[in-house]
């Protein structure tokens, strides 16, 4: 008898857990339908993205990056900038660096030098915070190059100079521009 | 010559004097290559110290997280401490990273630090020398557009959410229903091929089928069923060795005994049984050896 009883409890564990484990995976693939419709440029409705997982989100911002809507792209990559997944946390942040860039760019071939400026501290900022998590993100590494190419640091590296940070003393000394090379 | 000898011996003594009164006695900074990085990569260093007398570290006055300059972070600082014969003995993890974009390769420095020690009221300090390696630049200096027009590396594409775990989940849950339904159906008997667990219950329902006048067919059923799980015509003296085998029906030993009375009687007395009743019991008494077939 006691062991008709385990069973019974059994199966109903077991059937509670196969309800719930399914329920999970059919967000999980609604989700992913999401992320893949968003990738290939068909439009989510908003109430599906609101509460939905950062990865969605994510899509969401590149998404609204390709039809230009930087605005909305920075405010939807900033709202998941802390999500639980370092490795994703690492996307966020080096595609939020991309979009910062990539205007700072804009700004600086339309020779709006003074409002280029913030916006390539802000990709090296979030460059440096995507490799912090991840030190073998390479394209994190090559972007952010690319950002102090861009604007190169105050300091002159020298075996003299290798003073703490003087937050005070941070002006900027350099013309932001890329070295066009020899032709 | 006994004038050198004095010399050598005084100085052997100062030598001795002045290493063992060294808060410190064994220094190890462990580095690793000096050359090969790149901007964003993490430089590990670890550092070792063993003190005597008691001396110790004070942690107050290592290096603290974070910007170390414009272009070094300090991310990590671990330090385990070991009670070692009389001192203790330190491990002290450090992880840089380095942020710089160098035209060409450049040699930078990370900068030197003092370890505070102290015992009591006594300070002492060792010094962590500066570590010089080589960073290398990731692209030239020219800016080359791709094809596309582009000069920065592309956006990281957002990735599909896992459901491996999910899916491992289900099918652990999938097997532990299946698998508890499976032994349900072998316990209630509706598995086919195993008769064994059936044989009360297919007695049980002829017997439901049976009226109060067919006593002799009620009985002759029940002994089918005895004989079936003893694998053997089972009679009254053999119940003991049955129990053996069968602890479980020990529990409606009482009845048994009363079924083997009633069998007797009807079939080999001239007085048969009371048929009143006879057959209810004799159900009652199924339900029972089913309840214990079950387990």
């Amino acid at each position: 008898m006691m062991k008709a009883i385990a069973l019974w409890g059994l199966l109903l564990l077991g059937s509670a857990a196969m309800l719930m484990q399914g329920w999970t995976l059919y967000g999980i693939r609604l989700s992913n339908r999401s992320i893949t419709a968003l990738a290939t440029g068909k439009d989510v409705p908003l109430d599906k993205i609101v509460n939905a997982a950062p990865e969605v989100r994510l899509a969401r911002a590149m998404a609204l990056k390709k039809q230009q809507r930087y605005d909305e792209a920075l405010a939807t990559l900033n709202l998941i900038l802390d999500a639980p997944d370092p490795a994703l946390q690492a996307k966020i942040r080096y595609n939020l660096g991309n979009i910062y860039l990539h205007l700072a760019v804009v700004k600086t071939e339309a020779m709006a030098v003074n409002e280029a400026m913030p916006l390539v501290a802000l990709a090296k900022q979030a460059y440096r915070q995507a490799l912090a998590l991840d030190s073998q993100f390479w394209d994190a590494k090559y972007n952010l190059e690319v950002a102090m190419r861009l604007l190169p640091e105050m300091d002159k590296i020298s075996s003299e100079e290798e003073s703490p940070v003087n937050q005070k003393s941070q002006l900027w000394t350099t013309v932001p521009g890329f070295p066009r090379g020899l032709p | 010559m006994s004038k050198w000898l004095i010399v050598s011996l005084s100085l052997f003594l100062l030598a001795c004097s002045y290493t063992s009164n060294s808060p410190i006695s064994d220094f190890e900074f462990l580095t690793p290559r000096p050359f090969g990085y790149l901007n964003g990569d993490k430089i590990r260093h670890k550092i070792i110290i063993e003190t005597r007398n008691g001396v110790q570290l004070q942690r107050g006055g290592l290096p603290k997280r974070g910007a170390v300059n414009r272009w070094l972070n300090l991310n990590k600082v671990t330090v385990n401490e070991a009670k070692i014969s009389g001192g203790f003995r330190y491990e002290i993890d450090l992880v840089y990273q380095a942020f710089y974009a160098p035209l060409e390769v450049k040699m930078l420095t990370i900068p030197s630090f003092d370890l505070p020690l102290a015992q009591g009221g006594n300070n002492a300090s060792q010094t962590v020398p500066a570590w010089h390696f080589t960073l290398s630049p990731l692209r030239e200096l020219s800016i080359r557009k791709d094809e596309s027009g582009q000069y920065m590396r592309p956006d990281a594409a957002p990735p599909l959410l896992d459901d491996t775990g999910v899916v491992t989940c289900l099918w652990v849950a999938f097997a532990v229903t299946l698998s508890s339904a499976g032994g349900l159906a072998y316990v209630y008997g509706y598995l086919p091929g195993l008769p064994k667990r059936r044989v009360f219950k297919r007695a049980a329902k002829k017997l439901a089928s049976l009226s109060d006048t067919q006593i002799v067919e009620a009985l002759t059923e029940f002994h089918q069923a005895l004989n079936a799980v003893n694998a053997a015509p089972l009679f009254n003296h053999q119940l003991a060795d049955f129990y053996q085998r069968h602890p479980a029906y020990q529990a409606v030993d009482a009845q048994l005994r009363w079924f083997f009375q009633t069998s007797n009687q009807c079939f080999f007395s001239d007085k048969p049984p009371n048929p009143n009743g006879t057959l209810t019991t004799l159900r009652q008494l199924c339900a029972a050896c089913l309840v214990l077939e079950r387990g």
